[in-house]
């Protein structure tokens, strides 16, 4: 039991430490023009702020007075923001890091939430859900039918089924899934007209028939990862199984009796489990981040295709957001993964 | 009346666009009820896929090829493979394999693997199935309280003993060991085979041991059957052997061992290695590393019966 605890808080310490430094990175990658960035924004909307402000204005006789007070009260803002210390200052990096390792990103430059919501949190907790919805089913989807297809596949090593599955994910794997997903909007939307081709349903969230307009739109980008993505999996499931079906205790086990589909799903399959959870753990995290293009390709509403928005407008805030909630989750899903290979294989459990 | 005869079997392996590989070819022998046999040849002569070839476990690509195999008068070898499995297998052939390190699932614990057998192969329900299991374990000489360990946590001595444990649990006929006392160290191989003598007089089952080991053989084997290159080339009562060897072979595996009491005699090693299997020697297997052959060992040696149960293949007795 101790040292269950031990493992968890050495696993707590460890990511908080990979946490400190992603932000300081990203921080170190992005302050420089983020600082020129946000001056330049604050003196602009002060400047306008001013300027709107007839009465104000009309108190000054001279312009070049107007133009002092109006330094002055930039530089009053500045300063009060904390910008008048370099971004590297040990003090803005602690005060930034503490803000945003307890999930505080501050607002946004330009990207607001649907509800208008400039806080940068409530952009981010928009759009997590959706593509947790849509990567996570895909990933869930993916890994049932590759581990199936895979056992079945080693199961009859060098059967046509084999190949089959060997040349699938071969031919899967050479085509990019925007490519694919593109062929597919243009083939199941527009050609044949059985799915839509924006993923956003053009109704209310609040409307009763959201949740299944949502997965009729969800449907399309759903079946082409899916089926795009299970293939190279397969693959490797099956070279994993068909590896342990020659061992000796396989042997072992069919001559006392297991039943041939018990030797297969069970003593070699969970043989095989501790790198199949860590593909999965790697292809869920990966897809949350790394979901930009197919995000962008399906218009789906999701971390990636806010990521991408936010590259582009340098919306600085977003981007550090994003970065760390990638490796937030990331780093849980890695951790998630070392508990489940004490669950499936004894060898690895500690304590 | 015998427990186990093998008439002529051959089991080859057929690998893709080579030649097949006779790694059993034409092995006859009778084991009578209680007693055990020990098969002795170097690595690669054929012992461990005879065993396999009893179970029908050839793995692929081999094949059985030809041959008898009779236990208790019932021929084996007209039974289908669904036939084979639900009376044979295990059940009245059982086996203990090479390696005890890889022979248990890593994923189950031993209570579980113990039950497979008595819940698969005789339908019990999983709580009588444990129960036995438990008897099993204590018949090895194991406590109960390894029944929810994984076999990573057993030393390899355990390990074996649970192997024997789960091959005795459906008190076969025949018990193949094959090596089963290799990658133990000394101390835990006394152990182990004392163990097996102990149970094949309690539960007068016969015992097939396939070893390189003549130590081991000499142990608990009442026969010895002389394997090389697939072939049975000397068989007789153990003591016979030792004390009187025949074969050429036989001869040169006795004087390759080490003696405690050997004074200064040392060890002197067969020359040469043993035949390729795809294509072996024509005439006399052995005859390319033989020091006493003749011309006629060009052609297929004779079996020559010595009298007192005793066999050899060699033309220096025909």
């Amino acid at each position: 039991m101790m040292g269950l605890m031990g493992f968890l808080i050495r696993r707590v310490l460890n990511m908080a430490a990979v946490l400190l430094v992603t932000v300081l990175l990203t921080i170190a990658i992005l302050g420089p023009s983020a600082d020129a960035i946000l001056k330049r924004a604050i003196e602009q909307e002060t400047r306008a702020e001013i300027l709107q402000n007839k009465e104000l204005v009309g108190k000054f006789k001279d312009p070049r007075e107007l133009e002092d007070y109006v330094k002055s009260q930039i530089q009053g803002k500045v300063a009060s923001m904390g910008l008048n210390d370099p971004w590297y200052s040990p003090r803005r990096l602690w005060a930034i890091a503490m803000k945003v390792m307890t999930l505080d990103f501050g607002q946004s430059y330009y990207i607001r939430g649907y509800g208008g919501s400039s806080n940068v949190k409530d952009i981010i907790l928009e759009s997590l859900p959706r593509t947790v919805l849509l990567f996570g089913t895909a990933t869930l989807l993916i890994a049932v039918l590759g581990i199936l297809v895979g056992a079945a596949a080693a199961r009859r090593a060098g059967s046509i089924l084999d190949k089959a599955v060997l040349g699938y994910a071969v031919l899967s794997n050479s085509f990019p899934l925007w490519w694919i997903g593109m062929l597919a909007i243009l083939v199941f939307s527009y050609t044949l007209r059985i799915f839509p081709a924006r993923a956003t349903p053009p109704i209310l969230p609040s409307d009763p028939a959201y949740p299944m307009a949502l997965l009729y739109h969800m449907a399309l980008p759903l079946l082409t990862i899916a089926l795009i993505g299970f293939g190279g999996w397969a693959y490797i499931v099956r070279n994993l199984v068909a590896g342990i079906l020659q061992e000796d205790f396989i042997t072992v086990a069919k001559a006392r009796g297991v039943p041939e589909r018990k030797i297969v799903y069970g003593h070699a399959l969970r043989s095989a489990a501790p790198p199949i959870v860590t593909i999965i753990a790697l292809a869920l995290s990966g897809s949350f981040g790394g979901a930009m293009i197919t995000e962008a390709v399906f218009d789906w509403p999701g971390l990636g295709r806010l990521y991408w928005e936010a590259i582009g407008l340098l919306d600085v805030p977003v981007i550090v957001g994003l970065t760390y909630v990638s490796t937030l989750i990331f780093l849980l899903s890695v951790f998630i993964a070392d508990v489940l290979y004490g669950v499936f294989d004894p060898r690895v459990r500690v304590g | 009346m015998e427990a186990l005869a093998v008439e002529e079997l051959r089991a080859y392996y057929f690998p893709a666009d080579k030649p097949p590989l006779r790694a059993v070819d034409g092995v006859s022998f009778e084991l009578k009820g209680g007693l055990s046999m020990g098969f002795v040849g170097e690595s690669g002569c054929g012992k461990s896929t005879l065993g396999l070839a009893l179970l029908r476990l050839l793995p692929s690509p081999g094949r059985i090829i030809s041959g008898a195999v009779r236990l208790n008068g019932v021929d084996l070898m007209s039974l289908s493979e669904g036939e084979f499995d639900r009376i044979v297998r295990w059940k009245r052939i059982s086996m203990i394999f090479q390696g005890a390190m890889n022979a248990l699932s890593p994923v189950y614990t031993i209570g579980h693997q113990l039950s497979e057998p008595l819940v698969y192969r005789l339908g019990l329900p999983k709580r009588d199935a444990r129960e036995l299991s438990i008897k099993a374990l204590w018949e090895v000489g194991l406590d109960e309280g390894i029944m929810d360990r994984y076999p990573h946590e057993l030393s390899g001595g355990m390990k074996q003993r649970v192997m024997i444990a789960m091959a005795l649990a459906l008190r076969p006929d025949i018990l193949i060991a094959d090596e089963p006392t290799t990658a133990l160290d000394v101390v835990v191989q006394a152990q182990i085979l004392n163990l097996l003598k102990d149970l094949r007089e309690r539960l007068s089952i016969s015992i097939m041991l396939l070893t390189h080991d003549l130590g081991v053989v000499s142990e608990i084997a009442d026969a010895i059957a002389v394997m090389y290159a697939g072939e049975i080339v000397e068989l007789g009562p153990s003591d016979l052997i030792f004390s009187d060897p025949k074969h050429p072979y036989t001869r040169g595996l006795l004087a390759a061992a080490p003696r405690i009491r050997g004074g200064k005699s040392k060890p002197t090693p067969i020359l040469g290695s043993p035949p390729d299997l795809a294509n072996p020697p024509k005439g006399c297997r052995f005859r390319p590393r033989c020091l006493t052959a003749i011309p006629s060992c060009e052609r297929a040696p004779p079996t020559v019966e010595l009298g007192s149960n005793r066999m050899v293949r060699c033309w220096l007795y025909g």
